[in-house]
């Protein structure tokens, strides 16, 4: 082919490198817009809903089959114990990491706080302005029992629900959410350990219940001589967590 | 001859999508407005070569620059928080308008074997 030369098709190489450029830049592009965009449309959220309507039922069942296994679990234990004393001591050992972990219910001496909303908020007009300040977050609630655990707090529960090592407490719209569970206000926070001491911990000045107060939400903090606190609904499975070499004996 | 353009961008897209690059998708913007760009060179360069006054020097320059011009003119928008990304895709838009518009106007009026006399005092090409 002697058209190479021609002045003709001059053209054709300097167009053909940048059609070259041209479509590596195409690709490129497209590669870096395959990633999905991370948007909910109305019918995927129904479904999705709908997935979690399921989902809920399914977990309510294997909730209650996850109480009869521990109580199957508990007579096994039981018979167990009687039989050598090594196996009490283990027994001892594992009722009490049972009862740190939140598998069991407990009771004993503590403190009993119920929180609810200011009092403000039925005031008509007084700081209508930001309303969502008179009102419990999970945030207080995360502090409450923060300092809780500070003041030597053995076992915790907010509105029934067990706080355990792997417990959250978020904020879902009006509710916050506790162990999956959505609770409300009035929050009753219920607390096991020396009572005097959770309750000087619970009032240090400037601390969150003196902040509460200020702003007139309704704080009511009693001792008591014996308090409940019920066992952790579900506890999650253990998929990644794998024990350490260095612990290992 | 004139496959041999489309052979090269076949290539240059089949490699590249091959190989899976991919850029972060904070640059992708910067991406689309560079080829809109390079979009914008080569309708101008076939453009020129139906009015007869390509200039492969120009081309060539005119690609490169142009896409680096319209990726840099966007970043340097999106830092002085001005959207000046707009005024790159608005003017690209026109001129690529505007050369498809030339284009088909040559060869709806003389057919696709159009070899125009080069106009006495032909302004070099735009790129």
């Amino acid at each position: 082919m002697t058209e190479h030369r021609t002045p003709r098709y001059r053209w054709v190489w300097p167009v053909s490198a940048v059609c070259l450029v041209m479509g590596a830049l195409l690709a490129v592009q497209m590669r870096s817009r395959e990633t999905p965009e991370s948007f909910v449309g109305f019918r995927e959220a129904r479904t999705i809903n709908a997935i979690l309507v399921a989902t809920r039922a399914h977990a309510n069942e294997l909730e209650a089959e996850v109480k009869e296994l521990k109580q199957n679990l508990t007579q096994y234990e039981n018979s167990a114990g009687n039989e050598r004393e090594t196996v009490k001591l283990l027994n001892q050992a594992l009722q009490e990491s049972k009862i740190v972990g939140g598998l069991l219910a407990v009771k004993g001496p503590g403190v009993k706080l119920v929180l609810d909303d200011s009092a403000r908020l039925r005031t008509p007009g007084a700081d209508s302005g930001f309303p969502g300040g008179l009102l419990i977050h999970n945030m207080d609630l995360l502090q409450v029992v923060n300092e809780l655990w500070a003041a030597g707090a053995e076992a915790i529960s907010l509105n029934g629900q067990r706080i355990v090592g792997n417990s959250y407490i978020r904020c879902v719209g009006p509710v916050v959410q506790v162990n999956t569970v959505p609770i409300g206000a009035p929050y009753t926070v219920l607390a096991i350990g020396d009572s005097d001491a959770l309750a000087s911990g619970m009032n240090l000045p400037g601390g969150v219940l003196d902040g509460l107060r200020s702003l007139e939400f309704q704080v009511k903090l009693t001792k008591e001589k014996e308090v409940l606190v019920p066992a952790a609904s579900v506890t999650p499975k253990v998929r990644y967590a794998r024990v350490a070499e260095e612990s290992k004996q | 001859m004139i496959f041999i353009p489309f052979a090269a961008l076949v290539i240059g897209f089949g490699v590249v999508y091959a190989l899976n690059w991919g850029i972060p998708p904070t640059y992708v913007p910067y991406f689309a407005i560079a080829i809109l760009a390079g979009l914008d060179s080569i309708f101008g360069g076939f453009r020129a070569q139906l009015e007869e006054r390509f200039n492969e020097a120009v081309f060539v320059s005119g690609f490169f620059f142009n896409i680096g011009l319209a990726a840099a003119l966007a970043y340097a928008g999106d830092r002085l928080a001005v959207d000046l990304y707009l005024a790159v895709t608005v003017a690209l838009g026109i001129r690529i308008f505007n050369n498809l518009g030339r284009i088909r106007r040559i060869l709806v009026v003389h057919g696709p074997e159009h070899q125009p006399a080069p106009p006495p005092a032909a302004p070099p090409e735009e790129s």
